[in-house]
């Protein structure tokens, strides 16, 4: 017994307290400071900035709307879409976190305050139609910082609590990247519109890619309840397609997902030259992919639309 | 689970220690009961399925158990003591070496057959050789037979349950009785709250941001140029300290939370001044355990060799080169080769093990050739004697921490100059692949001086233990500048640490497992 008689209870209670009441409060206020649009602006995070911008329009009113992970979100050009198909086009897509973690909250939210489009256009990478096949890596920390951030607060709370272990290490990470940053000037006017001026594409400049060395894919078996649950936006007057975003030919796991996926999705499996792709690891496309990926889609539309006016199938 | 998890910081922690105090006022079995639960969750949160084996470990251990000790024939203790040694042997064996023995063979072609290797259950090391200490000290009347919720605490409390350290049943028994366990002390949560913040500071702030440069230099080490290698090895030789110190202060501290107390392990080995004291400080109670059971069942087989051969065993006999050989080298280099197998299937832990019987053999010789007294040892500065034996086990470390023999030889080689200059630190192209959080590892300057600061810690101030009070009176203290620096539950002290604690919060999501889990 180290001090249990010559030190009384009372102090080595107080003495306990600030171990307990300090990190409690850290990890409570997390909750109110982190999702703050004060941090948001002060973290060099172009991403966390534009953070879900598909649930802040209001009334655009969008024909086509592109929902999906990141490969979406960096390679649909809504302005090559409505040039190709005389439809306006919104690009809401999230990095894959979104995804995992609020599922389709973001979708939602914009259906909820503007007119269902003609096309809603689910598009994902391959290994993305299994949500969890890569949870640690695609944009969690934003997508918990948005989740906190929504009403009912104690909700969404409980909702990240399921997963304590990522709830902790959110708040941590949050915290130091604050303390970080809190000397920072508010992002600029360019940072602060840069989805809104690219009418939601979120263009990457990284490198070209040469090979596909850097193409690592997750283990992942395509979610067919998952897939599912995304037809299921189908209604009246609004054609949904699931699509999944090219890969390179060089790919190793090009003929996995060339026999798993074509029987789930709506367009035609492709691939597309791998200098179409950049090499910072997450299959982005680049300027060249992304006019390729932005083509594909508005002829799919193209079809469709035929559909409408001959009655025959694409 | 990991000590330095949040999960176990915010979660499971408290909720055992709130268990503890409520169930400790029923009774002693209840006590044992959520000892022997919480230590089962916090295992089986790795991986469920390797519950089954712990479980079933000490099942039969516990049965082995039945036939050992007081009141047992005579006759049959000594068979089933094999029979039990080598039923734990063969569990080990299988998880840890069979598979990448196999793959080894199939790597050179001696079988077709290509296996998968199979994952190592967390701890399993640190649970055999508990267990078959237990059953060993039972036959030798040293130890007591338990029941089975004991025996299951005294193997599974999850304090030392991963990564040791390995305790003995005399240690830890007497503390499991009524008196001792009868919920918490505020004393000794003050302390232990103390203790395992002061390793986790170490393992999160120190160990894990110092980890990315060893990782790049030992990963890619035909890239590294002559500075590169040694910023290399150095860092890596204060990831190891930091990581295993913080995870035995993490561990004495959470036991003591529970009013228990363990075995040091870790006691400033870096000020060693001879490689036989390292071995003293390093890991003390693996140290102890194979000083037990290993060293001394080969030193009396080897010198029951000598006895029927008609030579003697006397201290003036290891004097001379053969019974030197003998009664000090052979024992010496088996025990370190046994050792360094045990930290893993691979001809580099040979290599280091070998190579620290080597250095025990030495320094042995050393000890005996220049007794005490000699010219020899007034004329040897004790921070020389430092420098040669951190040099010596950094030359280890290399073969310990490089992914085979010809990488660390490399190393080596590089550290020698033996390729040349190489390229300058800046010009080493893995820097890139470290971390926002240990981005000071990027540059030279800022390299050097983190390595700077880790050896003013590590040669200049007292340990974790000296700070707390808790080394025995009669343990003599290494020299430091801060020598009265002595923790006290005051406001100063708690908030000083629970400034750290909040610094090791904040990158918990940037922590990794501790290097000893692997063993």
């Amino acid at each position: 017994m180290a001090y249990a008689g010559s030190v009384s209870s009372k102090r080595l209670y107080l003495y306990l307290a600030p171990f307990i009441l300090i990190p409690c409060f850290f990890l409570g206020s997390a909750c109110f400071f982190l999702p703050s649009r004060w941090v948001a602006v002060r973290s060099e995070n172009t991403y966390l900035i534009n953070l879900a911008w598909g649930a802040t329009l209001h009334n655009v009113n969008c024909q086509i709307v592109v929902y999906g992970d990141s490969t979406a979100m960096v390679g649909i050009d809504p302005a090559l879409i409505r040039q190709r198909t005389g439809l306006s086009a919104c690009n809401i897509a999230e990095y894959e976190g979104m995804t995992i973690f609020n599922g389709t909250m973001v979708l939602d939210r914009y259906l909820s305050q503007n007119q269902r489009p003609k096309f809603l256009i689910f598009l994902y990478s391959p290994e993305d139609f299994d949500p969890s096949s890569q949870r640690q890596v695609v944009g969690l920390y934003e997508a918990m910082t948005w989740r906190v951030g929504q009403p009912n607060r104690l909700i969404n709370l409980a909702t990240l609590l399921r997963r304590p272990d990522e709830f902790f290490y959110w708040a941590g990470l949050g915290w130091r990247l604050a303390l970080e940053r809190i000397g920072n000037r508010p992002a600029s006017n360019d940072i602060l519109q840069f989805r809104t001026a690219h009418q939601g594409q979120y263009p990457i400049d990284a490198p070209t890619a040469t090979e596909c060395d850097t193409m690592v894919r997750p283990p992942s078996v395509p979610n067919r309840e998952w897939i599912a649950g995304l037809k299921s936006y189908n209604r009246v007057g609004t054609t949904v397609l699931v699509d999944s975003t090219p890969m390179a030919p060089c790919d190793p796991k090009l003929s996995y997902f060339q026999q798993t996926l074509p029987p789930l999705i709506d367009n035609r499996f492709q691939t597309i030259p791998i200098t179409s792709f950049t090499t910072e690891g997450r299959m982005h496309v680049n300027a060249t992919g992304s006019v390729l990926l932005s083509n594909m889609v508005a002829d799919q539309v193209l079809q469709h639309m035929s559909v409408d006016a001959t009655g025959r199938k694409p | 689970m990991l000590f330095s998890s949040a999960i176990f910081i915010f979660l499971f922690l408290p909720a055992s220690l709130i268990g503890y105090q409520i169930v400790s006022r029923f009774s002693r079995s209840a006590t044992l009961a959520w000892l022997t639960i919480t230590s089962f969750f916090f295992y089986g949160y790795w991986n469920p399925s390797y519950l089954v084996l712990l479980a079933a470990s000490i099942l039969m251990n516990y049965l082995f158990a039945q036939m050992l000790g007081e009141g047992k024939p005579e006759a049959n203790q000594s068979r089933w003591l094999v029979i039990a040694i080598l039923a734990n042997l063969g569990l080990l064996g299988y998880y840890k070496y069979l598979f990448p023995f196999l793959i080894f063979f199939h790597d050179h072609g001696v079988t077709n057959h290509a296996f998968a290797n199979v994952v190592l259950p967390l701890g399993i090391s640190f649970f055999t050789f508990t267990q078959i200490a237990y059953l060993i000290d039972l036959r030798q009347l040293i130890a007591k037979r338990q029941g089975l919720l004991p025996y299951s605490v005294f193997v599974t409390f999850f304090p030392h349950l991963i990564a040791g350290p390995i305790i003995h049943p005399r240690e830890l028994m007497p503390q499991l009785d009524e008196e001792r366990i009868r919920g918490l002390d505020a004393g000794d949560l003050a302390l232990g709250v103390s203790w395992f913040v002061m390793g986790l500071a170490k393992k999160v702030l120190i160990a894990d941001r110092m980890a990315p440069l060893s990782d790049v230099v030992f990963h890619n080490p035909e890239s590294a140029g002559i500075v590169t290698a040694w910023l290399g090895a150095l860092t890596y030789s204060m990831q190891l300290y930091f990581d295993f110190s913080g995870y035995s202060d993490m561990a004495l501290g959470l036991a003591r939370m529970f009013s228990i107390e363990f075995p040091f392990n870790f006691n400033s080995p870096y000020k060693s001044q001879s490689i036989i004291e390292f071995w003293t400080r390093w890991h003390m109670t693996l140290s102890r355990y194979i000083n037990e059971y290993l060293y001394t069942p080969i030193l009396r087989w080897a010198n029951g060799r000598r006895i029927d051969a008609g030579k003697k065993v006397t201290r003036k006999a290891s004097a001379t080169l053969e019974g030197f050989t003998s009664m000090v080298a052979f024992p010496l280099i088996t025990t370190m080769f046994l050792a360094g197998i045990w930290h893993g299937a691979g001809f580099q832990f040979v290599v280091f093990g070998v190579l620290h019987g080597l250095y025990l053999t030495v320094n042995h010789a050393w000890r005996i050739f220049t007794p005490q007294g000699h010219r020899f040892h007034r004329k040897v500065p004790a921070p020389f004697m430092i420098a040669l034996t951190f040099l010596g086990f950094l030359i280890s470390l290399v073969f310990f921490r490089s992914a085979n023999v010809h990488q660390a030889v490399y190393l080596l080689q590089t550290m020698c100059g033996v390729h040349g200059r190489g390229p300058d630190f800046g010009a080493f192209p893995y820097l890139t692949h470290i971390p926002p959080t240990s981005k000071f590892l990027s540059h030279f300057s800022t390299a050097a001086l983190s390595l700077l600061i880790c050896f003013f810690i590590v040669w200049a101030l007292p340990n974790t233990q000296e700070i707390l009070g808790q080394l025995p009176k009669d343990e003599v203290r290494k020299p430091s500048i801060l020598p009265n620096l002595r923790w006290r539950p005051t406001a100063t002290w708690s908030l000083g640490l629970t400034f750290v604690f909040c610094l090791a919060i904040l990158l918990l999501d940037a922590s990794t497992s501790f290097l000893y889990f692997q063993f």
